[in-house]
């Protein structure tokens, strides 16, 4: 460098040439390009067409930098989520495999544009050697109109081929230039002034000391209630249900004997709370003073846990006060026992194993009792094609999908597999039992069969079990049970 | 930008705008070539069974209308959105949408199957499906007799097409009076009315793939299914677009006008639409997978049985991934013979999409893959005609709307 380099006069760093329109500017540039000139940039007001092959720029290599991190980003997505779920942390969703790829892929889609974003954003600071806190030209007053109306060109001394005097008259014979600057180093200190230099440091100990805490307090124990920031409301003065009720911050137990909540008094209904026992039974009450049902009552833990919670009446009261009327539809001689009897058992149907009929039937309502209506059997076709169909199959013949699905594995050869199929609902047994029995299977289940009491409400059961019953009818009606006016209408259907 | 380079380029309205004379050869190879292929393909059908004949007649029909439905689109949206890169190519595709009239007339043999009672092709439009009494009561198919019924079907083709035949000729015929008077008012209008037209356009496209497609198996249904068939029409629109532009330069006609960086645009809306079809179809894919619904699933799983599942796979590579990295650099979009090149790869993987919706229903869904001479005269028998069509309408009409206020703009265009 031919200048000087003392503290008084500051270096110069560049040249700044101005034009007032940007065709001037762009002629100006292919010059400097042609002579070989190469730290150069020009500074406009508006994106300029052209400036770039004019200046001789070469093409970004952003693009590069966006689809490696958008691969990266892809293949991190891929193997987290193959790691998680697949690997460490195994997990059967939606009965899918533990690692599929379909599911996967939106999280693979969106790491990759994540990535790509970013590569685009932080790609592009990096390559234009942003945030820049201070140029040199911001020096220059006249530079402010870079962002206005004035076109410029800036040359860095360090360039190859300049030459002071050489290089400022080009620049001055430009067509259109209104102005030659000389560029002037920054002349004020550039260390970091010391005040910011000590709140630095002091920031970076602060900021290892909560990791620090973390730490020890992942490899220590402690017997201090947990630090609760954020209370909000996850503590509050209410009672869990199955809560003990204790003094909680000087406030007393909500009541003395430590619960939270006060049971119901046995033998009580809530006021619209009422069911008729039969309806969710399908056992007719042996007596008539016991003949509700409180949901409420506690029975003994054998009974709940062995023997269906609506039937506990029998155990209460002698069975001689059963209603005459109320016969056991398969006739069997009505065992009467005390109330402590085994919880009856399944009766035995064809397949099964016969099991000696000791075992007291309960009193079983006969006919289903709720109304019967053709929406009646409609809503209960529709409930059976949703629930039991699966296993009795459309027709109820024990065919479902669920059986045919079985004999299939079966015929695949897998060895000592055995499969009973689901009681065809057109035998004899089936057919013979008493509705309240269907209604009851239908609730508890019975053998492989779950009970759907949880899932179906009563009075769709009852719907269908009136089903079953139509379905039954098909097979077993005879032309003389169908109402003369219906017959006529199926013969002049010619049927 | 800016004021500054405001440039003055014109287009004069003579020769080097208009179609070369040997085009008209190419019209009549296409017409008779065409007609004689239909004959053919209907010979066969009589031959080997009308079945496969119907369904491969149907995909050739999708896949063109869906080219020309592709330019429906889009010179709507060009006037919507005030574009001014495209007025150049604008002419193009108002030509190309002018084939919908064309393609009303290769609808009428599959109009007269349905009206006619004929359910080979379409399985609803079987009485057994709809009346109680049958044994063949199908509920399903009866709960959507109200919409799937040939009267309400035929009415829907009828609206269908008059949507898109207004569209297509009102764009077009104030295009070409703005040739002659250079009312700068027409491109306002025609602003105006392109917001309605687009979103007929979105209604009738959707509809008519539910009614054409989607109902090929009557129990299936899917809600995205009209946005797919669109990705594809605006896919194999731009890679149509692309190619005719590229052959249209080959033999001198628009080369002054149309440059580099008009291919580079139709190149990333290919790119773009690569990538939205690939989006579209994963999403419908996803959802029903993930639900595993009987209805749904069903739809699949014909077509990842019998060796469907390699047509499946050739779609998720062939139109997906192989074309997003091969359109992705900008030096492929800005070099025409390299893009005309993928654009021609995606029309052949557009009919492959298409063939994989519409084919697996042959049938019942059994019969796997195949390809032959049927499948062969329906696209070389149709495209014939449509080419020649296109040809027709193009025929002493000038390529560049010469006195659209923005034409300069899009001379001059510039990609960044």
């Amino acid at each position: 460098m031919a200048q000087d380099s003392n503290n008084s006069e500051p270096k110069q760093i560049g040249l700044l040439v101005q034009f007032d329109d940007p065709d001037s500017l762009l002629v100006a540039c292919d010059k400097v390009r042609k002579a070989g000139y190469t730290k150069t940039d020009a500074y406009t007001p508006f994106p300029l067409h052209g400036i770039d092959e004019a200046l001789g720029i070469k093409p970004t290599k952003l693009p590069w930098i966006v689809l490696t991190l958008g691969i990266i980003g892809g293949t991190v997505g891929l193997l987290l989520q193959y790691t998680t779920n697949a690997e460490f942390y195994p997990f059967i969703i939606s009965a899918k495999p533990r690692f599929s790829l379909p599911a996967n892929i939106p999280v693979i889609f969106e790491l990759t544009i994540l990535h790509s974003a970013f590569a685009v954003f932080f790609g592009m600071l990096l390559l234009n050697k942003l945030p820049m806190f201070s140029n040199p030209l911001f020096r220059v007053p006249e530079f402010a109109r870079a962002t206005d109306d004035k076109f410029f060109l800036a040359i860095d001394v360090t360039d190859d081929k300049y030459k002071p005097n050489k290089t400022k008259e080009m620049f001055e014979g430009f067509v259109g230039q209104t102005g030659v600057i000389d560029v002037f180093e920054d002349p004020s200190p550039n260390e970091l002034p010391v005040v910011i230099k000590y709140i630095g440091i002091c920031l970076a100990v602060a900021a290892i000391i909560p990791p620090l805490i973390l730490w020890s307090a992942l490899n220590s124990t402690s017997g201090a209630p947990r630090i609760n920031p954020i209370r909000d409301m996850d503590i509050q003065l209410r009672a869990d249900t199955q809560t003990q009720s204790t003094e909680f911050q000087g406030r007393p137990s909500v009541f003395p004997d430590g619960r939270a909540m006060r049971p119901r008094i046995p033998g009580t209904v809530a006021r619209g709370e009422w069911t008729d026992p039969v309806l969710l039974t399908g056992i007719v009450p042996e007596t008539a003073e016991k003949n509700v049902i409180f949901l409420q009552d506690e029975e003994p833990a054998k009974e709940n846990a062995e023997k269906p919670a609506e039937e506990p009446k029998a155990e209460d009261k002698p069975a001689a006060d059963k209603p005459a009327e109320e016969k056991p539809a398969d006739a069997k001689p009505m065992d009467e026992k005390p109330a402590d009897a085994k919880p009856e058992e399944a009766k035995p149907e064809e397949g099964a194993a016969p099991t000696p009929p000791a075992e007291p039937e309960p009193n079983w309502v006969k006919f289903v009792p709720i109304e019967v209506t053709s929406e009646t059997i409609k809503r209960g076709q529709n409930r059976f094609n949703i629930y039991c169909s699966v296993c009795h199959g459309y027709a109820g013949e024990g065919d479902g999908l669920v059986s045919r699905r079985a004999f299939e594995l079966i015929d695949q050869a897998t060895p000592g597999m055995a499969w009973l199929p689901p009681t065809n609902l057109h035998t004899d047994a089936v057919i013979q039992q008493p509705d309240g029995k269907i209604f009851h299977t239908i609730t508890h289940g019975i053998r492989k069969m779950k009970g759907y009491g949880d899932q179906i409400p009563p009075e769709d059961r009852w719907a269908i079990v009136t089903y079953v019953r139509a379905l039954q009818k098909t097979r077993t009606g005879t032309p003389d049970e169908i109402p003369a006016i219906k017959m006529k209408e199926l013969e002049l259907k010619g049927q | 930008m800016g004021g500054h380079h405001k440039p003055t380029i014109t287009v004069t309205d003579d020769d080097s705008i208009r179609l070369g004379p040997g085009w008209q050869t190419v019209r009549y190879i296409g017409l008779y070539g065409g007609v004689s292929l239909l004959i053919l393909a209907t010979i066969l059908g009589v031959i080997s069974g009308k079945e496969y004949l119907y369904f491969s007649y149907l995909t050739s029909f999708i896949y063109f209308l869906s080219i020309s439905l592709g330019a429906v689109f889009f010179v709507p949206i060009h006037h919507l959105s005030r574009a001014g890169w495209s007025v150049v190519v604008r002419r193009v595709a108002e030509l190309l949408s002018q084939n919908v009239i064309t393609m009303a007339v290769l609808f009428i043999p599959i109009f007269a199957l349905v009206v006619t009672g004929d359910h080979t092709l379409f399985e609803w439009n079987n009485p057994a499906l709809w009346s109680i009494d049958s044994p063949e009561y199908d509920q399903l198919v009866a709960l959507k007799f109200p919409y799937l019924n040939p009267v309400f079907f035929a009415v829907r083709a009828f609206i269908y097409f008059g949507v898109w035949i207004a569209i297509a000729r009102y764009f077009y015929l104030r295009s070409l009076d703005q040739d002659s008077n250079g009312d700068k008012q027409t491109t306002l209008t025609l602003q105006k009315w392109s917001s309605l037209a687009v979103v007929g356009f979105a209604f009738s496209a959707t509809f008519a793939s539910f009614d054409w497609l989607m109902s090929l198996d009557p129990h299936w249904f899917s809600t995205i299914f009209g946005v797919y068939f669109f990705a594809g029409c605006a896919l194999s629109f731009f890679a149509f677009m692309t190619v005719m532009l590229f052959l249209l330069q080959k033999n001198g006609t628009m080369s002054h006008c149309v440059t580099r960086e008009h291919y580079h645009d139709l190149g990333k809306y290919t790119f773009g639409f690569t990538l939205f079809w690939a989006y579209i179809a994963f999403s419908q894919y996803l959802l029903i997978w993930y639900a595993n619904i009987p209805e749904e699933t069903g739809w699949y799983l014909r077509r990842q049985s019998n060796g469907w599942a390699y047509v499946a796979i050739a779609l998720v590579f062939g139109q997906f991934f192989i074309p997003f990295f091969g359109v992705m650099s900008r030096h492929v979009r800005r070099n025409k013979y390299v893009l005309s090149g993928w654009a021609v790869f995606i029309l052949i993987m557009h009919y492959v999409d298409i063939y994989y919706i519409v084919m697996p229903q042959v049938a019942g869904g059994t019969a796997p893959p195949t390809f032959g001479l049927i499948d062969l005269c329906c696209i070389f028998g149709i495209g014939g005609l449509y080419i020649s069509q296109l040809i027709w309408f193009a025929t002493d009409k000038p390529l560049v709307p010469v006195k659209d206020p923005r034409l300069s703009e899009s001379l001059a265009l510039h990609n960044h």
